[in-house]
């Protein structure tokens, strides 16, 4: 054994690496110290597990002595996940490691395996009596947050005391197995390899999780523009481009189960920062008694046995929200299938202001008796009380609390182009939520006014706000109120199409997209009723630059430059955006220049079906500061322009100094390594030939293969060409030779 | 022939069934008897050669299991095992009954080595001393009363079984554990202290010591290897001995070397001076120790005189080996603090350190059988010098303590004699101490 030892690399992850499967122990032995520490700053994704062949499945090892395990992230954990809140609950089987190899004392947790409602036992009942034991099965998963995609059995939690529901509170049942995937399922095999082959997805989750709106509104985005690609008949919903019947009742549940999931980690980051905020109190308070009250030593342990009871009561308040908050969610998803064709990203974010608003109303609901009571025990509550009565002050704890430093956090990207580059959102703007919800209050007290005011007879012929109170008040009960509650604040959102003028900006957009930014995409194999251009957009570490993809005859022709902006690191892509989905394909790299300024743009593939914009500008005005002002007045068939330089993809190899280049009607040199690779292409100064399409260079050669090579195009504005050379202004007619080359 | 080598007087050798109703005495079956103890080895083992002219092997018959005890009469006392120390059957080998008799061999081992195959260590141990910790396995997994010395240690530690098998925890347990005789710790970044405990069995029962008392003569030890008990053993060559003579007792028969020296080995074990790179899992910090074991042995106990470990300084100052290491802030605590579980952060670097600089020379001896001995003790050798093929003065360098690594008595008729494995960590006839 020493002599074994000795022999030992002493090394971290040289002596072997010991890999283990086990259990994540019983809640009630590590949740709440995990927890705590957390509050406090320390590591917080730790649980205690028991490990199959090193610690006993009986009570030879009791469940409080197990050993702590690290939970390892993974690398889009930025940060370290500083902040965030780990989501195991106990039950779980998981796989790990130990850092100290054999010595098996310090375990990590590198990931869960996945569990269904039909795993009862891990072992057979004739296994457990050979080996003596009697308890060596699964811990019931902990299913107090009852998250219904995943399937778990309900059963109630054990550890924490229960709470009558919450009026109109309901759950939801577990689902199939089957997960839903908006985007997967939807194409044709043809156009999904299409899609794999030409698409990116990327997420990258912000560093800070602030990217909880952005993720509700994107999934309702998708809802609502898979629904709009349905077609409904006699009660159903059929999918034309897979030619099968949809089951909507289904896929709304688990969209709202999606929702849930997010709308937990906000109720949970809500939850904390209360909890928080009640412990600094009541500390205060305690310490307020030992000072003056003399019998403290009785009052004490009491007040303390009722500081905890409170907490776990509020715990459990908010674990019954989730449920009340799916239900509402299902509701709202039901009411949206027969709205608006196209879901903006303002009317998506007006639902989750919506949403949170009805949030913000079930936590002053629930949590206003408690907290009278703890006011009127410690007497110093009113902060909390006061915060709970004002939506936005609540919000802007909240926003305070879940937000972080700006320049610390990255922006969360995530989605689809239809090449190069994955789009990147901005961060959650809870300023602009938080504005959202209170507009919806203000609404709601009006409709509340209003309603109460139109005491007898219906309410027909009545409007606010350009918004018909009778359509409003059917879209509320739908939702599982009135037109005095929130529920009738909500259906005045742009979404459900009710026209309001409080909404009148983003009505219009939603009704009438104009630019990419105001069409959300539609999916893909389906079209917009209308072809908008395309932007082209640059992601990486930089900002500022400002992109205007040039089309001619469906393609991409050119990518103009109008601003490098700077910081941008090569490589760099820059994906081309059509979220009306007639154009696809489409794929082009930046060149990057000194300071990180974007100074060209390499089009790699043309890609077709994009429908071009109105160029004027393009070229002239170099002061345009907002892409999205460029006017676009239709579609221009007489794109021309210039190559500007040439791109070498691949070098190649065996081409000998003889060897030429034609672009066009004009033959170049090129610059050969020894080796006989193609290494430059320097275009002679007299060149000017103009292209109405991207040329095709050749190389003539006898010896050489491999080497590609691409024109860089540049565009010429329409009908006022400039020689690049000489600055002089030349006719739209000198342009007259379109040469392919093939 | 001295009188220890010839002297043999079996008392009795009983072989019992496993239910415990018969009880055989094969002393006159009996060839040879031979007994071993290790201080790397956690239990002690014994083989008995046996012939003889009706089945024991079927008669008892013989299954796996079976007690033996014995007591030999000898020079130096009776060596006794019965009782709690009565060895068991582990294994039967090479029987052979063609003929009109049977012989095979016995292989014994003590009961505990048995029990150690039988349970496992499943629970957690708090935080206490290890030496706490190691007694706690002995009586209550083992459940063994054959307690020899458990040395106090200075540091505590808390683990958890894990499955394992008592024997396996109690050994792992030596490299973590810091004698209470020795400093330890760290000094800024150099680790500072040795470390390293052996686990063993021998005539005495189980021992937990560490290698700094092992090789000390301090009032650490017991009685038997106190200074002035050192048995001192010379050689003065090979051949004939008188019998008659009681001081012949205390010849060696021979010897030789199995290692002098191993500097390549010394080397990549980071033996002289290595580096630990531990790295703070909670504050995610990266701390760097240096550990010098010339220094850390500067004035503490070695087995031999000279004060220079390694022969040259170039190797001797030079950092042959690295070694890596993460914190175990907050594993088993509770309550969900961050406390350590009471490891030293570079235990590894002096312990390995230590156990290769103890096995630095290993010389094998026969001498005539002494049951006095038993595997931890100190013996004095004293080899002559070599002049021009003659034997002269003491060799002082060669000469000096050694520890008794391994120790095998061999009892048969026609010869009683004691085979020692000795070490030691350094050159020159006398320790520090001395």
């Amino acid at each position: 054994m020493i002599e074994e030892s000795l022999l030992k690399s002493g090394i971290l992850g040289k002596d072997g690496f010991v890999w283990w499967i086990g259990r994540v122990a019983k809640r009630d032995t590590w949740f709440r110290e995990n927890l705590g520490n957390a509050f406090s700053g320390e590591q917080g994704f730790r649980c205690k597990v028991r490990i199959i062949g090193y610690h006993p499945f009986d009570d030879k090892l009791k469940e409080e002595d197990l050993p702590w395990a690290q939970v390892m992230l993974d690398a889009a954990s930025g940060n370290a996940a500083n902040g965030s809140t780990m989501l195991l609950q106990g039950g779980e089987t998981c796989v790990g490691f130990f850092l100290d190899g054999e010595d098996a004392q310090q375990p990590v947790v590198i990931g869960l395996l996945h569990r269904n409602a039909n795993v009862k036992e891990s072992v057979t009942d004739e296994l457990k009596r050979a080996e003596g034991e009697t308890e060596f099965k699964n811990a019931p998963l902990y299913t107090g947050n009852k998250i219904p995609s995943t399937n778990i059995p309900k059963t109630e939690p054990k550890s924490l005391p229960q709470t009558p529901p919450l009026p109109g509170t309901s759950t939801v049942e577990g689902t199939t197995n089957k997960a839903f995937c908006l985007w997967s399922d939807r194409p044709s095999s043809a156009a999904a390899a299409f899609e794999i082959k030409n698409t990116k997805y990327v997420r990258i989750p912000s560093r800070c999780s602030n990217d909880l709106i952005g993720g509700i509104a994107r999934i309702i985005q998708d809802f609502i523009a898979i629904v709009n690609t349905l077609e409904k008949s006699i009660g159903q919903f059929i999918d034309p481009l897979l030619n099968e019947i949809v089951d909507i009742a289904n896929t709304i549940k688990n969209i709202a189960g999606q929702i849930g999931g997010i709308v937990k980690q906000i109720i949970n980051s809500i939850r904390d920062a209360i909890i928080k905020c009640l412990i600094s109190l009541f500390k205060k308070f305690l310490g307020l008694q030992k000072k003056t009250d003399p019998t403290h030593s009785l009052t004490g342990p009491v007040l303390q046995k009722a500081t905890k009871t409170l907490l776990q009561q509020i715990f459990c308040i908010f674990e019954k929200l989730i449920d009340v908050m799916i239900d509402f969610a299902i509701k709202m998803l039901e009411n949206m299938i027969n709205g608006v064709i196209n879901p903006t990203t303002c009317a998506a974010e007006q639902a989750v202001s919506g949403i949170l608003a009805k949030l913000m109303s079930l936590i002053e609901e629930a949590l206003e008796p408690i907290l009278s009571g703890v006011q009127w025990l410690t007497g110093g509550l009113g902060t909390i009380s006061g915060i709970l009565n004002q939506a936005s002050t609540l919000a802007t704890e909240i926003y305070n609390f879940i937000s972080c430093d700006e320049i610390k956090c990255n922006k969360p990207s995530e989605w689809i182009s239809s090449t190069s580059a994955a789009l990147q959102r901005g961060s959650d703007d809870w300023s602009k939520q938080l504005v959202g919800v209170n507009v919806l209050k203000g609404i709601s007290k009006d409709l509340t006014q209003i309603s109460s005011g139109i005491s007898t007879g219906g309410l027909e012929g009545y409007d606010y706000n350009g918004s018909n109170l009778s359509g409003l008040n059917k879209i509320a009960r739908g939702l599982g109120g009135d037109l005095s509650s929130i529920e009738g604040a909500i259906a005045s959102i742009s979404l459900f199409g009710s026209n309001n003028s409080s909404f009148g900006e983003c009505n219009k957009k939603t009704s009438n997209p104009q630019t990419q930014y105001d069409l959300s995409p539609v999916p893909f194999g389906y079209k917009y009723s209308y072809c908008i251009p395309p932007i082209a957009v640059a992601f990486g570490d930089g900002n500022g630059a400002q992109l205007i993809p040039i089309v001619s005859n469906g393609s991409i022709f050119s990518v103009e430059v109008i601003a490098g902006g700077s910081g941008y690191s090569s490589p760099l892509s820059i994906a081309i955006i059509d979220n009306s989905g007639y154009g696809q394909g489409a794929q082009v790299d930046a060149i990057v220049g000194v300071g990180g300024s974007i100074t060209g743009a390499i089009v790699i593939s043309g890609g077709s079906g994009y429908c071009p914009g109105n160029y004027n500008n393009v070229g002239i005005d170099t002061n345009i500061t907002d892409v999205n002002t460029l006017p676009i007045t239709g579609i221009s068939t007489s794109v021309v322009g210039n190559v500007d330089s040439v791109y070498i993809i691949a070098p190649g190899i065996g081409y000998t100094s003889g060897d030429t280049i034609s672009i066009g009607t004009t033959t170049i040199s090129p610059i050969i390594t020894p080796n006989g690779s193609v290494v430059k292409v320097k275009l002679p100064n007299n060149f000017n030939q103009s292209f109405a399409r991207t040329p095709i260079i050749t190389i003539n050669t006898n010896t050489g293969v491999g080497a590609e090579i691409i024109p860089v195009m540049k565009y010429t504005q329409q009908g006022i060409f400039v020689n690049k050379d000489s600055k002089s202004v030349i006719d739209q007619k000198q342009v007259i030779n379109v040469v392919d080359c093939v | 022939m001295a009188i220890a080598v010839s002297g043999l007087r079996y008392q009795s050798v009983t072989i019992a069934s496993l239910d415990g109703t018969k009880r055989i005495d094969i002393t006159n079956s009996i060839l040879g008897i031979d007994y071993y103890e290790d201080i790397l080895s956690p239990c002690i083992t014994m083989t008995i050669d046996l012939m003889n002219t009706y089945s024991i092997f079927n008669g008892l018959p013989i299954r796996g299991g079976e007690s033996v005890a014995m007591e030999i009469e000898t020079v130096f006392g009776n060596f006794r095992l019965d009782g709690e120390k009565a060895m068991f059957v582990t294994k039967l080998s090479g029987l052979d009954a063609q003929r009109t008799n049977e012989s095979f061999t016995l292989h014994l081992t003590s009961k505990e080595a048995l029990q150690n195959e039988t349970v496992r260590c499943c629970t957690k141990y708090n935080n206490a001393n290890i030496n706490t910790h190691v007694e706690d396995i002995l009586k209550k997994v083992l459940q063994t009363s054959k307690i020899g010395q458990i040395e106090k240690t200075s540091n505590t530690y808390s683990f958890i079984g894990n499955n394992k098998k008592p024997f396996h925890i109690l050994t792992w347990l030596g490299p973590k554990s810091i004698s209470a005789y020795s400093k330890s710790g760290n000094s800024g970044k150099e680790a500072k202290g040795t470390s390293g405990f052996l686990f063993y069995e021998n005539i005495d029962g189980f021992n937990f010591r560490s290698i700094d008392s092992l090789v000390s003569n301090t009032q650490i030890q017991n009685s038997s290897s106190d200074k002035e008990n050192i048995f001192k053993y010379t050689f003065d060559g090979i051949g004939a001995i008188q019998a008659n003579d009681l001081s012949n007792n205390f010849k060696i028969l021979n010897y030789n070397y199995e290692k002098n020296i191993d500097l390549m080995k010394s080397l990549r074990v980071g033996m002289y001076v290595n580096k630990t790179y531990f790295y703070d899992m909670y504050n995610q910090e990266l701390k760097i120790y240096k550990y010098s074991l010339k220094e850390e042995l500067k004035n503490a106990t070695k087995l031999g005189a000279n004060e220079s470990i390694a022969a040259s300084e170039q190797f001797g100052n030079s950092i042959t080996r690295i070694m890596t290491r993460a914190s175990d802030h907050g594993i088993l605590d509770s309550k969900g603090t961050f406390a350590e579980s009471g490891r030293d952060n570079a235990d590894m670097s002096k312990s390995f350190s230590r156990y290769n600089l103890l096995f630095t020379q290993a010389l094998n001896i026969n001498i005539p059988c002494n049951v006095k001995l038993k595997a931890g003790d100190i013996i004095y050798a004293q080899f002559p010098q070599m002049e021009s093929a003659q034997t002269g003065e003491v060799d002082k360098e060669q000469s000096g303590n050694y520890l008794i690594k391994e120790l095998r008595h061999h009892f048969s008729p026609n010869e009683m004699l004691t085979s020692l494995r000795l070490v030691r960590d350094s050159y020159g006839l006398y320790g520090p101490n001395q």
